[in-house]
């Protein structure tokens, strides 16, 4: 390998040696240390490869054995370099290459930003773009310790910001604070109730309550009106903050059925391949249970062919055999478990915080299901942000 | 074979007894085969003749023929000659 770069990279000549005494030729040329190689019979014709520099010291070799001898073929870096230089063309045009392609990674043609939670990204961008960082901007250009900067200073919920390069990409790694707080709006309202209730505390941070433990409040009722008066002359509206508890009447039905058919898998199990070449299905297999007696197990599925005339898959499937077994409750066991469905359904709507202060259960019996009613009173949040 | 000089038979004496080896010492030919594939010859001294079907290598005490089919000397220098091809046979043709 290294032997083929050198001679490569110098260049070198295919000759074609004909008439007189070839190995005479060949031992004229050792004789003045001149290295041949590659030397084969083209018909009547000898070839031999030599190095370019080697060429001026064969005429004395040439003389002695009688031979004629004509270049066949220039190979190497030197002959490849003297065509590409005798075409302007050609290298105008890699010179246009390599400029444009200069040019064109110099540019900055995408922005990456990591880490993100709270920050909007646009706004992030945009705050980049005005430090400098915008695409198509040049890469040397930007002073990317000056957009660190305004990106920090903007955006104060950000800890950290690092920005890294990678060609033509750059990347910005922001860390935001852990323990900022979100920017609360602050412009004024009232705090209303949301649902209709019945007040059982009141306690107002900002703002004049407006209602009293044990009244009875419709939904949108101004529970703490966003006013106050500052600095005891001027009354100014002002955002409404505070805490408002009220009992929340509540209902949720659930039902319960006394009989439940019940599909138990009895073990026995078959597995088919089922073949479907456009809308033709062909199983493999006989199943041995009807659809009624087992669940179907799709294991595993191959598509062939997907063209628009045919498809062609193969779904490997396991027939699980199914017992179906009636489940019978008492009443009294179908009611309790209606019950716990209804108390459940009933908390996972309820907001956090609430709490079930009375629970009342009516409950009807039929012959096929028990139907439970709960009534139930909720102390829970109840006021709710309205602007002014 | 030609008649051994006093200089050369001094020469293996000393190279048998030092354990030298004798290809180095001698500074005498060396044929190398691989396989079926190549034939070096090492410390030729020229080409007497070449064909697709023969080569034949002056030596320092006679010559070396490589028989065999599309024949090749992919290297000959100074010293070294590579032969590539099927080679078929390899015979030593000394001086009376």
């Amino acid at each position: 390998m290294a032997r083929w770069t050198l001679r490569f990279w110098r260049g070198y000549l295919e000759l074609a040696v004909s008439g007189g005494a070839p190995h005479r030729f060949v031992n004229g040329l050792l004789a003045r240390g001149i290295d041949v190689w590659n030397l084969h019979w083209h018909g009547p014709v000898l070839r031999l490869c030599l190095a370019w520099r080697d060429f001026a010291l064969i005429r004395p070799a040439v003389r002695r054995s009688g031979c004629h001898v004509r270049i066949v073929r220039r190979r190497g870096l030197p002959t490849i370099l003297g065509s590409v230089v005798r075409r302007q063309g050609l290298l105008l045009g890699l010179a246009a290459v390599v400029i444009t392609i200069q040019v064109v990674t110099a540019l900055i043609w995408r922005i990456e930003v990591t880490g993100l939670n709270r920050v909007p990204r646009e706004a992030l961008l945009q705050t980049a773009a005005g430090a400098g960082l915008r695409l198509k901007a040049v890469r040397r250009s930007v002073d990317m310790d000056a957009v660190r900067d305004a990106l920090l200073i903007a955006h104060p919920e950000l800890a950290w910001v690092g920005i890294r390069l990678h060609g033509t990409l750059v990347i910005i790694d922001a860390v935001e604070k852990a323990t900022a707080l979100p920017i609360e709006d602050q412009s004024p309202g009232d705090i209303v109730a949301a649902v209709p209730a019945v007040i059982e505390k009141l306690l107002p941070v900002i703002g004049e309550g407006w209602a009293q433990p044990g009244q009875e409040v419709a939904a949108g009722d101004i529970l703490i009106a966003g006013r106050m008066y500052v600095d005891g002359y001027a009354r100014k509206a002002v955002r409404a903050r505070g805490v408002v508890l009220g009992r929340v009447y509540q209902l949720e039905q659930a039902s319960h059925p006394l009989t439940v058919a019940e599909r138990i898998r009895t073990g026995t199990q078959q597995t088919v391949l089922v073949f479907r070449v456009g809308s033709r299905v062909i199983l493999v297999g006989k199943p041995l249970f009807s659809p009624e007696e087992r669940d179907d197990q799709v294991v595993g599925h191959w598509v062939f062919s997907r063209s628009k005339y045919a498809t062609v898959e193969l779904t490997k499937v396991r027939y699980h055999h199914v017992e179906v077994r009636q489940q019978t409750w008492s009443p009294q066991d179908a009611r309790e478990l209606a019950k716990a469905a209804a108390l459940e359904a009933l908390r996972a709507r309820l907001p956090a915080g609430a709490v079930i202060a009375a629970a009342r259960f009516t409950d009807v019996v039929d012959a096929e299901v028990v139907r439970v009613e709960l009534d139930a009173w909720v102390t829970m949040e109840i006021g709710e942000f309205r602007r002014h | 074979m030609a008649k051994e000089t006093w200089r050369r038979r001094w020469q293996r004496k000393v190279a048998q007894a030092l354990e030298l080896p004798t290809d180095v010492a001698l500074d005498v030919t060396r044929v190398e085969i691989v396989g079926m594939l190549q034939v070096s010859v090492t410390n030729h001294q020229g080409l007497l003749q070449f064909t697709p079907e023969a080569v034949v290598v002056a030596v320092d005490q006679g010559s070396v023929t490589i028989a065999g089919a599309e024949l090749v000397i992919a290297l000959i220098d100074a010293t070294t000659l590579i032969i590539t091809g099927r080679v078929r046979g390899l015979a030593f043709a000394g001086e009376e």
